[in-house]
């Protein structure tokens, strides 16, 4: 008998809609928690499944739970009073298998300042998404690490979001990620973000915001304010890296690692916004092949820079997510 | 080995608590742990540990390197582990790879037997945390009914913590009879009330919450019972005893400080109504707020005499009620029924989290409450 299965996530961080559709059509009961869209409190619904042997899988950060939130993340739970961390969820649904399938490819195995490492152990798979050399040895035996591919990569349908058949046919096909929403929400507001952007955002330019609470209030100013042609959130990022010669990020956002992993040039837009300048640099240095463009006094990035970066097209290292492996470590 | 080396006791005052709660007859149970749960225990201790924990799999060791091997041993992750000797814990805790390869052996709890020196415990607590214990909370066996207490769990990657505890500071005379270290949120401490935002204070005997030593600021915060909208007025009041002379060279560590409408994180966005006594005399208070950074918003001196007196209290008692009123529009600051200091601001939500900011031991807090009216 196939056994339920319970996935977990949260807004851009719940990467795992192909995945539960992949195992839906071949015929697993799956219950999907994107805590970005459930409103009330799962604990009740997660404890009816603690004696039915559920499979668990999630690509959230499994020990940012409600109470470490509180205290280190308050606007997190203000935003998502319902949240519940992986930690939480094992917790009260008592799964009797566990699957880790990371979001980011900047630091797939967890955040540092959270250290996810030590707690990974707690997985009974890990869905690596290229090869990590010393992680099977850091887990113990108790956990098995696969190389799964990366989960937004879905063999059947790429390129096929109706989203990007409306960007410019223009070349370079330049594609914009925003990251940090939040701090410029805050900071600037829907319009002043959009003002911000304003240099970079031209008219052969494709522009994506990352899935996220109210997101569409900042899309709507971008439309207006500005002649970028936005991309939906929810259009999958992979889909907009495939069809772009060059990505743009401000901040050190997983996209530009992606972008680089799928052998499209990446710039960053280096400014002081919500993390220091140093910051960014030291979380990208493992990516050297990453140019950087300085973005303190908001200007457009120079085509030289852009002739630079596309002369130089990194290598493509990833592959498409391998939905079999879930379905064949279910059925073990 | 003496006798209480074996008990896992180092300090006079341990002997002693041990000796009377042995003379009370209230020795510590074993816990309802389930009886698929792995023991291990020192070869001294295998008989006693028979009788504590029948039909269980008892695993005798000499040293940490006999657990270790034991636990690498396992074919699958175990839900229950108990330590049952105290010096197989302090040997596991001295060395990290011991403690990550408990915690990668276990996929619920570990059962401890407490550690009752306070840096021991403090220093254990961290090493499980950076082992990738989610929560290390006590397990009180002598209270009725037994209860968990003071649950840490790790808020930076290097083990250090943060916690929940049915008071606002280490209770004086309630020793932890067992830990247990979990790997997951333990379910049992969700209710606790306060957080220790940081430090580690005291509450004595008679109730009184101060920080643990001269030169050490805490900060601790509860949730009203009550809902959290406010009424008319959120009332937080506190009974403040002062040690009186106060040091002369460092005024700093005669600060108290009941707190309103707190918010956090860490050490901001909350109000403050402060009582200092710069001098032997003298008593100086002030109403604060940080929303950021800290505001002096108010401030006002006055004779320590006169706030004895005036409050009902004589001198040589030390102490008077102090009380923060924050109302929609203004905060109060109010010694016995007398309102000395009073603004207006309305800068933070008035949220029903409250609580006391104390640094050092000479001033101490006693029966801190909220109320509406």
């Amino acid at each position: 008998m196939k056994p339920t299965v319970i996935t977990s996530g949260v807004d851009s961080e719940y990467v795992l809609g192909g995945l539960a559709s992949a195992l839906q059509a071949a015929g697993y009961g799956v219950h999907e928690l994107d805590f970005g869209v459930i409103k009330h409190d799962v604990r009740p619904f997660l404890e009816q499944f603690s004696q039915a042997g559920v499979a668990y899988v999630t690509s959230a950060h499994t020990n940012l739970t409600s109470r470490l939130a509180t205290s280190i993340a308050p606007h997190l739970i203000e935003k998502y009073p319902n949240y519940l961390s992986p930690l939480e969820v094992m917790a009260h649904l008592k799964p009797s298998r566990t699957f880790y399938v990371p979001h980011d490819l900047l630091s797939p195995f967890g955040d540092s300042t959270l250290d996810e490492y030590r707690f990974l152990d707690l997985y009974d798979h890990i869905l690596a998404p290229f090869e990590v050399p010393d992680l099977q040895s850091r887990l113990g035996k108790h956990t098995r690490v696969h190389v799964a591919g990366w989960i937004k990569y879905r063999a059947d349908s790429r390129d096929s979001h109706p989203d990007l058949s409306l960007g410019s046919a223009t070349t370079p096909r330049v594609a914009v990620f925003l990251s940090f929403v939040e701090h410029f929400q805050k900071k600037f507001g829907a319009a002043g973000t959009a003002d911000y952007f304003k240099p970079i955002l031209t008219p052969n330019v494709r522009v994506k915001l990352p899935v996220w609470h109210g997101i569409e209030e900042m899309e709507r100013a971008i439309r207006d304010r500005t002649n970028a042609t936005v991309v939906s959130a929810r259009c999958p990022s992979t889909s907009l890296i495939d069809q772009s010669d060059i990505v743009l990020c401000n901040g050190a956002s997983s996209i530009l690692a992606e972008s680089i992993l799928s052998g499209v040039p990446a710039i960053c837009l280096l400014d002081s916004e919500a993390e220091p300048m140093e910051t960014k640099q030291e979380k990208l240095k493992h990516f050297p092949q990453i140019v950087f463009h300085d973005y303190q006094a908001q200007t457009a990035v120079p085509s030289s820079l852009i002739d630079a970066s596309l002369s130089r097209k990194p290598t493509r290292q990833l592959t498409a997510f391998d939905f079999k492996l879930v379905e064949r470590l279910l059925r073990e | 080995m003496p006798f209480s080396r074996l008990l896992g006791l180092r300090s006079a005052k341990e002997i002693f608590n041990w000796f009377r709660t042995a003379r009370d007859g209230k020795c510590p149970d074993a816990p309802p742990v389930p009886e698929s749960s792995l023991v291990l225990c020192d070869v001294q201790s295998v008989t006693r540990t028979q009788k504590e924990f029948p039909s269980r799999v008892i695993v005798a060791c000499r040293d940490c390197r006999d657990c270790c091997e034991a636990l690498h041993a396992l074919a699958s992750k175990q839900s229950d582990i108990v330590f049952v000797s105290a010096s197989l814990v302090e040997q596991m805790i001295g060395q990290p790879g011991a403690v990550q390869t408990l915690a990668q052996s276990c996929s619920g709890r570990v059962w401890l037997p407490g550690i009752r020196s306070e840096a021991d415990a403090n220093r254990a607590r961290q090493e499980l945390h950076r082992a990738g214990f989610y929560e290390v909370a006590a397990f009180n066996t002598l209270a009725h009914p037994a209860r968990f207490d003071r649950s840490s769990i790790p808020i930076y990657p290097d083990g250090r913590f943060q916690m929940l505890a049915s008071a606002p500071g280490v209770q004086e005379g309630v020793p932890d009879e067992w830990w247990v270290a979990s790997r997951l949120p333990l379910q049992e401490t969700e209710c606790l009330p306060w957080t220790w935002i940081y430090g580690m204070g005291k509450v004595d005997r008679d109730g009184f919450f101060a920080a643990g030593n001269a030169n050490e600021q805490v900060l601790a915060v509860r949730h009203s019972d009550s809902r959290d909208e406010l009424q008319d007025a959120l009332r937080i009041q506190a009974t403040v005893s002062c040690l009186l002379p106060p040091p002369q060279r460092n005024s700093m560590a005669c600060v108290g400080s009941l707190v309103g409408c707190y918010h956090g994180p860490g050490d901001s966005h909350m109000y403050l109504a402060m009582v200092e006594l710069p001098a032997q005399h003298t008593a100086q208070f002030s109403l604060w707020k940080n929303v950021g950074d800290w505001e002096q918003l108010q401030t006002q001196s006055f004779p320590l005499s006169s706030i004895l007196n005036g409050a009902g209290m004589t001198t040589s008692d030390n102490s008077f009620q102090l009380v923060l009123e924050i109302t929609r529009e203004e905060l109060r600051l109010i010694v016995g029924s007398k309102c000395l200091l009073q603004i207006v601001d309305q800068s933070l939500p008035r949220k029903t989290c409250f609580g006391a900011r104390i640094l050092g031991t000479q001033i101490r807090f006693g029966h801190i409450e909220l109320s509406q009216r």
